[in-house]
């Protein structure tokens, strides 16, 4: 559960924050606007839009400056007199986003009001997601002290874990519920950022600051010259097929639609059978599998051993087989390393006089216990299971290890 | 005579062929004066596609689809004399559509070709582009060697670079836990049914769209691309100046077409289809899997990359490749199509080519992949017999120095040439890099026993450059 | 010299009648859509009066249109900085009350009522919550003076009047008002161009029609402000600017804009002027009394071989420089100089000309019935009903001289017809009396067969769209203009 909230929901948040605020600006631009109910109620507005924005403004960069900046702002938190300000400072500009949002959804509260009357539903979402949110980030100021100082040390290093694509939860799995409730729904925030109103933060007009202050647009080059000869016919399709009666069009509509309908049913007959059978993986069962006699591997060396796949198909031929590296550790440890390479799966080879393994692909090298001695490889080798068996050293079969981001 | 041609009248009639093709044939197309040899990369293309097609079709004939045997069946095509033909054909029939696919991209890119309305037709013709690559790939792999063998879990530990789904994906390309029964018909499948599927779909609309937009004229500096004017423009350029499609300008493309058929039917003869290597045994780990040489770079990209971008460049490299494809088009689609007005375009060609070549003759250098099969160094090399000398060379090659260190031309070439090692490192500095090791280099700590480090801190101080001697200082006359 | 063309108008406001034909073809064509019922792209003021937006002249409360600070055009709304702090709250936007709410009946309770004892009745609708309401305002609230100790006395331009003839305005015999129809301006120097922040609001090059980009508004509000005469509006359903579009999609097709073509009292003239967009920023800058002159001066004289050649330079087709020598925008303005623009001191170079009203000047008489005409013809505008300086206040930045040669011209016009259909006048004093009014009577003439006998093609003389080079003009209009003016590619709903 941890898993999906910290590593998965950001990242859907995030796709679906990119993917469809960019489909909407390119294919909806019309949707793309603050919104305004000023017109319609102002009173309270003043008092609710301008705390809001202002403190959330500041607030958003503070939180951004330290985590993009963690190193000069452990120096700058380091300080307790600076900590205790800035902190102070942080509550104060919540207090002030708190009220501003609370001022918000007021205004929209009652019934006859004609702001309620401009809001949809995805509007109550976005103020209860920010409202939630101004208040667990004062909450946490307040109750969970110098927020600003474990900041830096749990949410920063899992957020630059998101970041290049190394999602490591670890530093906030075990912070308190309430405060990993502001963390989710900060995303959840960033997850409706394209489907509300909130796209308008991406419009910010900073180009107003320097553009000319006219603008004219012109359907044609304003210093071309003048066409020879404006006669021309021009190659319009000469007539344009007659209107259709508005009951035809109805039934042409409905037509269509059906017609769609009934093909899309048609090809989810076919299709979802066909595309089950391609994605269904075959769950081979997991055997043990003998290697040989315990004494027939002398200690301290390293030798290749091959085993069969748990199920093999009949027609798999040699690529029924798996070879592994067997390392007899001691009189009864044994060590099963996977021939895999960790970079891209190439074998791995075991030089014996030099206790190395050695990459073939791209110089991948992996000293006699597994670990990575130099290049690419980015894990130690995987090993099998292995267990003795009256007498008989046995390996557990494993899928090939893939390593994943 | 006049049977077959009231026979082809009757056809004519019933079918209407002169009516509907005769018109495409002899659609107009401007005329390119300097650059008209430039045009025929497309129609090339799809030459060489078409000889894949045929020959793809006879091979499939023979090939046995099972992990188990493909290895046999294709033995048993190499042993016939027409058999290894085709598969040379198949085999120079691929690399010549990489070359023609790419030649013609690039000749898109730098005439402005794909600017409005052409916009369409660059989009589907870079899904073909990918495609062939794709093609290129499960080709490689369905040779089913050794190479094929490991070619498919290169692949599926790339997919698996993947956040979240990787290992799902990974054991999905496999079609299993392991490389086994499986794993070689889901990529014949893509290779002789989906991608050619998907290849002809957009063959065809693209082949389409060539007509329906027309070829486009070539570039002019200083002649942008306005959406508004632009076709009516283009049709007055064909009234004024067009040329039939067919002769005039088709016979280049013939004439072309067959010169890369006849080549690659000369290599095929002559050079004869890649031997097949060992049989896909996945115990025998003596394998050294390596790309045809179309993915060299990818190959030798993802060993000299900074290890830390490796993620970045597996994951974001193809949808950067194929988002820059999209955008192309769709930010670029007006204004001067000229790369003498373009000279961003002619860079990014230029620094692609200067970076794919560099990245392919590293491929085929590989200086990071040791070389294990590197004799132990010879006496003339070593100089003496015995001594400890001697037995520090036996150390050096035992240790597996030699796998990436040249010593006198023997060795790899991964780490620094120790040739003149003696020149230029003390005993004291070199036990130092041998016992910490580095990025590139395993940590010999505890590896070593007194005498073998003594004897090998001796053979590398041996190590000397030819000393040349140096010429006499002439004494000058004083004055 | 940059010659470039603008489409303009001129009203002629003797002869409104205040019928509000055109805001009806206007609401019905473009605003009775949702969030648009309470806008008026066209309306029709009683003048002395509050206007729609109630009080939208008083740039102390609004802050529209541009001021000169320190040599230099200024937006008065605010800085460009400022505008962008205080782009989450606009204090100078009016508010739904400055117009009024709008609304509907529920005339389903009177259609749909069962047989009862009582006469049903409907209930006003609040057309921006559903619910019932309480009718506090509405369009033209104020109209035909209805309240004006209220309405009228409030009057921003009558501010600078002498008590005494404020007063006199007010008294019942004396009472006295007429007719301002409004609409864009179309402004050569527009601020609500300059106030949109997102750059959404563009002037057409080709025909100098303003309009708002639906797809690049973002609902910032700045233009609402920026603009001096209230002309855009804020659609609270779709969260975009909206404004007059001058009916470009029937320009283009060579109609007149609805509210022209349906003017029953035939007061309005369209055509095109051509002017030197190379001195907007010189006119603007001239001071309050010079502003009309200069104005003039931009304008361009369509006959000039010189003014020619250089529209030819700049792209304009021979057919539109033919139009601009028949433009009747053109004589009004700048050859008999009888037209005025609406608040010049706004600065935005309003391309809207009205000829002020004579009548409410003229429509008293002295203690013995009736004015001398015989040598005395324009004694009455010293003591008009409605004081000149109010005109003055209107159409020329308060400069009365500009506003009495007018006057004098029209009135001359007037004793010269009359003379000549009844007589009663001496050939010497009218000879006089042209020289007074620096006219001739060819000129005259001229005025009298444009005001009054003018066929339709004579007052709109809409110059042909240039279709072989602007394709966008007429090619599919709606979906090629990305979202000029009304242009909507998709249905007008609003975002989530």
């Amino acid at each position: 559960m941890q898993t999906f909230f910290f590593v998965a929901f950001p990242y859907i948040a995030l796709i679906l924050a990119v993917g469809v605020g960019l489909y909407r600006y390119f294919a909806r631009r019309f949707t793309y606007s603050s919104l305004s109910s000023e017109l319609v109620e102002k009173k309270y507005l003043f008092w609710g839009s301008v705390s809001w924005h202002y403190g959330i403004t500041l607030i958003l960069l503070a939180h951004l400056l330290v985590a993009l900046l963690p190193a000069p702002s452990r120096l700058v938190l380091g300080n307790h007199t600076r900590l205790v300000v800035l902190e102070l400072t942080g509550i104060g500009l919540g207090l002030y986003c708190l009220f501003g949002i609370v001022a918000l959804i007021a205004r929209r509260l009652p019934n006859k009001s004609a702001a309620r009357s401009v809001t949809s539903p995805m509007d109550w979402i976005l103020l209860l997601a920010l409202g939630y949110q101004a208040f667990s980030g004062v909450g946490i100021a307040m109750f969970e002290r110098w927020g600003a100082a474990w900041y830096l040390n749990t949410a920063v290093p899992w957020l630059w874990s998101l970041a290049i694509l190394h999602p490591n939860a670890a530093t906030v799995t075990g912070l308190p519920f309430f405060i990993q409730t502001h963390f989710i729904n900060g995303f959840l925030v960033i997850l409706l950022f394209p489907f509300t109103r909130l796209v308008h933060v991406v419009s910010l007009p900073l180009e107003y600051l320097w553009r000319p202050y006219q603008v004219v647009i012109w359907n044609r080059d304003p210093r071309r010259k003048q066409l020879p000869c404006p006669c021309q016919a021009s190659a319009v399709p000469a007539s344009a097929p007659p209107p259709l009666e508005p009951t035809d069009e109805k039934r042409r509509r409905s037509l269509t639609r059906i017609g769609i309908l009934v093909g899309g049913i048609s090809a989810a007959i076919v299709g979802i059978p066909s595309l089950a059978f391609l994605l269904g993986l075959r769950k081979a069962p997991r055997e043990w599998r003998p290697l040989g006699a315990v004494d027939s591997f002398p200690v301290g060396q390293t030798v290749e051993v091959s085993f069969a796949d748990a199920s093999p198909l009949p027609w798999a031929g040699v690529t029924a087989k798996t070879a592994a590296w067997l390392r007899r550790d001691g009189p009864a440890q044994f060590t099963a390393f996977s021939i895999n390479c960790t970079h891209l799966g190439c074998p791995v080879r075991w030089l014996p006089t030099a206790n190395l393994f050695m990459c073939p692909c791209h110089g991948g090298v992996f000293y006699k216990d597994g670990t990575v001695a130099s290049g690419p490889p980015p894990k130690p080798l995987v090993t099998y299971p292995v267990r003795l068996n009256k007498g008989i050293v046995e390996i557990l079969t494993s899928p090939v290890p893939i390593t994943t981001v | 005579m006049r049977i077959l041609k009231q026979l082809w009248h009757w056809l004519d009639d019933i079918t209407g062929i002169s009516k509907s093709l005769g018109p495409i044939l002899t659609h107009p197309v401007p005329r390119a004066r300097k650059t008209r040899w430039l045009y025929v990369f497309g129609s090339a293309t799809l030459a060489a596609f078409l000889v894949q097609v045929v020959t793809g079709i006879a091979l499939s004939s023979a090939y046995v689809t099972s992990s188990g045997q493909a290895y046999h069946s294709l033995q048993f095509i190499n042993s016939t004399t027409i058999g290894r033909i085709v598969r040379g054909i198949h085999y120079f029939g691929a690399s010549a559509m990489i070359i023609l696919i790419g030649l013609h991209t690039i000749r898109v890119y730098l005439m402005g070709s794909y600017k409005y309305p052409r916009q369409m037709n660059w989009l589907t013709g870079a899904g073909l582009l990918m495609f062939t690559l794709l093609m290129a790939f499960t080709g490689q792999l369905l040779r089913w060697d050794q190479i094929g063998f490991w070619t498919a879990v290169v692949a599926a530990e790339q997919a698996g670079r993947v956040p979240l789904i990787g290992n799902w994906l990974g054991h999905f390309i496999l079609a299993g836990n392991t490389a086994g029964g499986a794993t070689l018909s889901r990529f014949f499948s893509a290779h002789v049914f989906f991608i050619p599927a998907l290849i002809f779909t957009f063959l065809s609309v693209h082949l389409y769209l060539v007509l329906f937009n027309g070829i486009s004229e070539p570039p002019k500096a200083g002649r942008p691309v306005d959406p508004r004017t632009y076709r009516r423009w283009y049709h007055s350029l064909l009234e004024s100046e067009g040329i039939p499609f067919w002769p005039y300008a088709a016979w280049r493309d013939l004439f072309f077409g067959t010169i890369v058929v006849l080549a690659i039917f000369t290599l095929a003869v002559v050079a004869g289809p890649p031997e097949l290597g060992k049989p896909p045994d996945p115990t025998i780990v003596s394998a050294s899997p390596r790309p045809d040489w179309y993915f060299m770079w990818y190959f030798a990209l993802l060993s000299l990359i900074p290890k830390w971008t490796e993620n970045w460049v597996i994951l974001l490299g193809p949808l950067f490749f194929g988002l820059f494809l999209i955008l192309v088009p769709i930010l670029g689609g007006r204004g001067e199509r000229s790369p003498l007005r373009r000279p961003w375009s002619i860079l990014i060609i230029a620094s692609v080519i200067v970076i794919i070549a560099h990245y392919w003759a590293e491929g085929i250098r590989a200086p990071w992949s040791p070389r294990l099969e590197s004799p132990p160094l010879p006496a003339s090399v070593v100089g003496v017999t015995s001594g400890p000398v001697a037995d520090g060379a036996r150390v050096f090659y035992e240790k597996g120095c030699e796998y990436c260190h040249t010593v006198s031309g023997y060795g790899g070439i991964r780490g620094p040439n120790l040739s003149d090692a003696g020149d230029r490192l003390t005993p004291a500095q070199m036990a130092t890099r041998i016992f910490s090791g580095a990025e590139n280099m395993p940590s010999y700590r505890g590896e070593l026993t007194e005498e073998q480090l003594s004897s090998l801190l001796a053979f590398l101080s041996s190590r000397h450059l030819l000393q040349v001697p140096k010429p006499p200082v002439l004494k000058t006359p004083g004055k | 010299m940059n010659v470039r063309v603008q489409v303009s108008m001129v009203f002629h406001l003797d002869k409104c009648i205040g019928c509000h034909t055109c805001s009806l073809a206007c609401k019905n064509l473009w605003t009775s859509r949702p969030g648009a019922e309470y806008m008026w792209w066209n309306n029709v003021e009683t003048k002395p009066g509050t206007g729609y937006p109630t009080l939208y002249e008083d740039q102390d409360e609004y802050h529209g249109g541009w001021e000169v600070k320190d040599g230099k055009l200024q937006l008065k709304l605010n800085t460009r900085a400022g505008e962008l702090l205080n782009i989450s709250y606009n204090p100078r936007l009016p508010a739904l009350d400055d117009y009024y709410e709008p609304w509907t009946y529920s005339y389903d309770d009177v259609t749909n009522a069962p047989p009862q004892d009582d006469q049903p009745v409907f209930k006003p609708i609040s057309s921006v919550t559903g619910k019932e309401m309480d009718i506090e305002a509405g369009p033209n609230w104020d109209d035909d003076l209805g309240g004006s100790g209220i309405y009228a006395a409030n009057d921003p331009n009558l501010a600078s009047l002498p008590d005494q003839q404020r007063e006199q305005l007010l008294s019942v015999e004396r009472i006295v008002y007429f007719y301002l129809p409004r609409m864009c301006n179309h402004c050569v120097n527009p601020s609500c161009v300059a106030a949109c922040p997102s750059g959404a609001i563009y002037k057409r090059g080709e025909d100098g029609i303003v309009l708002v980009s639906q797809e690049k508004c973002r609902g910032w509000r700045m233009c609402v402000s920026g603009c001096p005469y209230k002309k855009v509006y804020f659609n609270w359903e779709t969260g975009k600017a909206e404004k007059c579009i001058l009916c470009y999609p029937r320009l283009e097709t060579g109609q007149a804009p609805a509210c022209m073509h349906s003017c029953p009292g035939r007061i309005r003239y369209l055509g095109v002027l051509l002017y030197d967009a190379d001195r907007i920023e010189e006119t603007a800058l001239h001071a309050d009394n010079e502003l009309v002159d200069a104005q003039r001066e931009m304008i361009l004289d369509p006959f000039d071989p010189e003014v020619i050649r250089q529209a030819k330079a700049n792209g304009v087709e021979d057919h539109v420089i033919e139009s601009a020598q028949k433009s009747p925008v053109f004589k009004f303005v700048k050859k008999w100089k009888i037209a005025l623009p609406f608040h010049p001191e706004f600065r935005t170079l309003p391309m809207l000309f009205y000829v002020p009203p004579l009548l409410p000047v003229t429509g008293t008489s002295n203690e013995e019935g009736l004015y001398d005409t015989s040598s005395d013809f324009f004694s009455s505008l010293e003591n008009a009903r409605l004081p000149i300086r109010y005109m003055a206040n209107l159409f020329a930045a308060g400069d009365e001289d500009q506003v009495i040669r007018i006057y004098k011209k029209m009135m001359a016009g007037r004793y010269f017809k009359r003379a000549q259909s009844v007589g009663g006048a001496e050939d010497a004093s009218i000879a006089e009396m042209l020289t007074e009014a620096a006219t001739t009577s060819e000129e005259l003439e001229e005025i009298y067969e444009l005001t009054t006998l003018a066929s339709f093609d004579e007052r709109f003389v809409i110059p042909p769209s240039s279709r072989e080079a602007a394709i966008e003009l007429v090619q599919i209009t709606l979906d090629r203009q990305e979202g000029g003016g009304m242009g909507f590619v998709h249905e007008p709903r609003r975002g989530l």
